[in-house]
């Protein structure tokens, strides 16, 4: 049940005609102009919370061409990854493995936990950088880079026998940090201009 | 600091028109498995499916015009468009149900006739409805607000979000495909369908109402009951809805690349999973792209973006080509190489997904701006007609091509072989890789006469601003009836 915005008389729920069968007015339209101005005032009020949210991610990831390179960069382990990781087990041998039943999941646990965390934990990174202008970003994105970091070389020298695109990840992760710390200054740069 | 542009349309109501078109696609995107599914799962002849793919693309030439506009002469208190995503959903899921479980409700069934009789009606049925709620959906961003701003916003959350949310069911039922095939998971592959259709079902009730539900239509109908007959004739003098038309229809050829993804990666690499990974990175900056639109369109207006992106993408595509045309079937050399390609198209898919829909907005405003009369319903139902056709005619193309470059299946279920001949795999990854976009470039030609742009658009747009602020007085009493 609803009520016609002029006469205030119920109308049903299901009553699809344009208009009030009490006082025929067009309640599609009626006092449009008024609804127009209210919908504008409480569009503004959304608009307003979330262009600071946006303008934060903004700011922490596409501000700058340095910031967008990082953002790029977090990718690159996607595929240094699908090269020889632990001998001549990569991303893709493994998925492929898995799927055909033909690896010992149990055999390669540490190989298999390092290449799931390490995608994970990028994530994590991502996510992370898009808040690198906030509060504590800096250090944020050092922590969660630096967990990365820690993990993927620990699992490892624990599996021994890295390859290839296990070393190329690592550097990639070791550039992460320089990345941090160049796109720090361009992000206070930006908050300095602005 | 910039004057901020002005919004009628608040963030929550674009939230819901975008999770709404969430719970659309959800279902819809697993129609790229149309030819896979009616072939490999429920058994019917290519032959068969791919007869049945043109047929009812032909039908939709009447099917989908009609229903816009029937909608285009639908008046309620609710709206014009409203009440179709109010009613829709509930028959919707049905029907999708319906068209995903025919190898699990026909298991026992050996008649390949009474097969193809079950996937007539179920995606006959299927395809009207889904077309009663596409239509006013898409047609609802252009009367959600008048300002061109607000519009944007609605199509750019709407895409955003289904794109976050309504691939997951392709992603789903590419796991499950594999967990079925290699028996990690204890279910068929008709089973598998049944359950992601289950899911669909549930995201159309849940998400595609919300369209009905929460958004509202702020454009006033000028017209009191306008024939369907008078909408035809004003879509044929609406010459610059007409070109994006034929550049759409013109387009198929581009999505064959989307069809023959799908047997590339089952085929060639014989890894459906393989899709996921290399869709990733693309799918995050995807997402980030939607905030470099109102940039972009600083710098270029909607017909530049077109070229560009047309353009760009046969670059790219004859570079990947010749890159892989040794290494197709080397995944160590093809993902990279495709991560790389994915990550390109994403920036510019995502401006395809919102720029066209924009231009038909601009269109129907220059209708309205020319005689008076606006018609989201029957512009929208080419649009989604279009989309439709050029889906089913790749489909369709595409099950027709195999044969020709030497894949075919033999046997059934457990017991069925591929054949392929010697350059089937090449072939394959040119279809996929360069082919479509290379010739797609074709679909360019008719926006060499598109001309709602610069000064032309903007005195549009400015003297509907003053109409319809007119409009508005006018009907604020108690409307055009009064």
């Amino acid at each position: 049940m609803s009520k016609c915005p002029k006469c205030g008389k119920e109308i049903g729920l299901f009553y699809m005609k344009e208009n009030c069968p009490h006082c025929n007015v067009n309640l599609l339209y009626y006092n449009l102009e008024e609804r127009l101005k209210s919908d504008e005032e409480q569009a503004n009020k959304e608009y307003d919370a979330v262009e600071k949210f946006i303008g934060l991610i903004k700011l922490s990831s596409i501000s700058s061409p340095v910031l967008i390179i990082r953002l790029v960069l977090f990718f690159i382990p996607l595929g240094t990854m699908c090269l020889p990781m632990y001998g001549d087990l990569s991303l893709i041998t493994t998925i492929k493995g898995l799927i055909a039943g033909e690896l010992d999941a149990g055999g390669a646990m540490l190989e298999l936990v390092s290449m799931v965390l390490v995608i994970i934990l990028s994530l994590a990174v991502i996510i992370a950088s898009l808040f690198s202008a906030g509060k504590n970003g800096f250090v944020r994105n050092m922590i969660f880079s630096a967990v990365n970091t820690v993990v993927f070389i620990s699992l490892g020298i624990a599996a021994g026998n890295m390859a290839v695109g296990w070393y190329l990840t690592l550097a990639v992760l070791i550039v992460e940090f320089v990345f941090h710390i160049i796109c720090k200054k361009s992000i206070d740069k930006k908050q300095n201009v602005d | 600091m910039a004057q901020r542009e002005r919004h009628y349309v608040g963030v929550k109501e674009n939230l819901a028109y975008g999770l709404a078109n969430a719970g659309q696609v959800f279902g819809y995107n697993l129609n790229s498995y149309f030819s896979l599914f009616f072939t490999k799962v429920f058994l019917i002849p290519q032959k068969a499916v791919s007869k049945m793919i043109f047929i009812l693309g032909i039908w939709d030439t009447i099917n989908d015009p009609l229903m816009g506009g029937i909608i285009d002469r639908t008046r309620t208190r609710y709206g014009k468009l409203r009440p179709y995503l109010l009613f829709i959903p509930l028959p919707l899921a049905i029907a999708t149900v319906a068209l995903w479980s025919g190898p699990l409700f026909m298991q026992d069934v050996e008649s390949t006739t009474a097969k193809i009789v079950y996937m007539y009606v179920s995606y006959f049925i299927w395809e009207m409805l889904y077309t009663l709620g596409d239509v006013p959906f898409w047609g609802l961003s252009s009367a959600i607000s008048p300002l061109p701003s607000d519009r944007t916003a609605a199509i750019s959350s709407a895409r955003m979000i289904s794109t976050l949310i309504g691939g997951i069911s392709t992603t789903l039922l590419v796991l499950m495909m594999d967990g079925s095939e290699n028996h990690i998971i204890p279910i068929s592959l008709p089973q598998v369908f049944f359950i992601i259709s289950l899911m669909c079902a549930a995201m159309l009730l849940g998400l595609f109402s919300l369209a009905g539900i929460k958004c509202k239509e702020r454009v006033v109908q000028t017209v009191k009951d306008p024939s369907i007959l008078a909408g035809f004739k004003v879509l044929v003098k609406n010459k610059p809805l007409l070109m994006i038309v034929i550049g759409n229809v013109l387009s198929t050829v581009g999505a064959l690349a989307g069809a023959f993804e799908t047997y590339y990666y089952a085929e060639v690499v014989s890894l459906n999973s393989l899709k996921i990974v290399i869709a990733i990175p693309g799918a995050i900056f995807g997402f980030v792209t939607y905030l470099l639109i109102p940039k972009l369109k600083k710098k270029f207006d909607n017909r530049q973006i077109v070229f560009l992106n047309g353009i760009t993408r046969a670059v790219v595509s004859v570079i990947v080509f010749l890159i892989g045309m040794n290494h197709y079937n080397d995944i160590k050399v093809v993902v990279p190489l495709l991560l790389i390609q994915n990550f390109i198209f994403s920036f510019f898919n995502t401006i395809n997904m919102v720029i066209p829909t924009e231009m038909i907005g601009d269109t129907i405003d220059y209708m309205e701006w020319k005689t008076g009369e606006r018609n989201e319903g029957v512009s929208f139902s080419v649009l989604t007609f279009v989309g439709k056709l050029t889906g089913s005619v790749s489909a369709s193309l595409c099950t027709a091509i195999l044969p020709i470059i030497g894949l075919t299946y033999q046997g059934s279920g457990v017991d069925r072989v591929t054949i392929k001949g010697d350059n089937t795999d090449l072939l394959i990854w040119a279809f996929f890789t360069v082919v479509p976009y290379v010739l797609g470039l074709v679909s360019l030609i008719p926006y060499f006469f598109y001309d709602l742009t610069g000064k032309k658009l903007k005195k549009i747009r400015d003297d509907m601003e003053v109409r319809r602020a007119e409009n508005s007085k006018a009907v604020s009493g108690g409307g055009l009836d009064e």
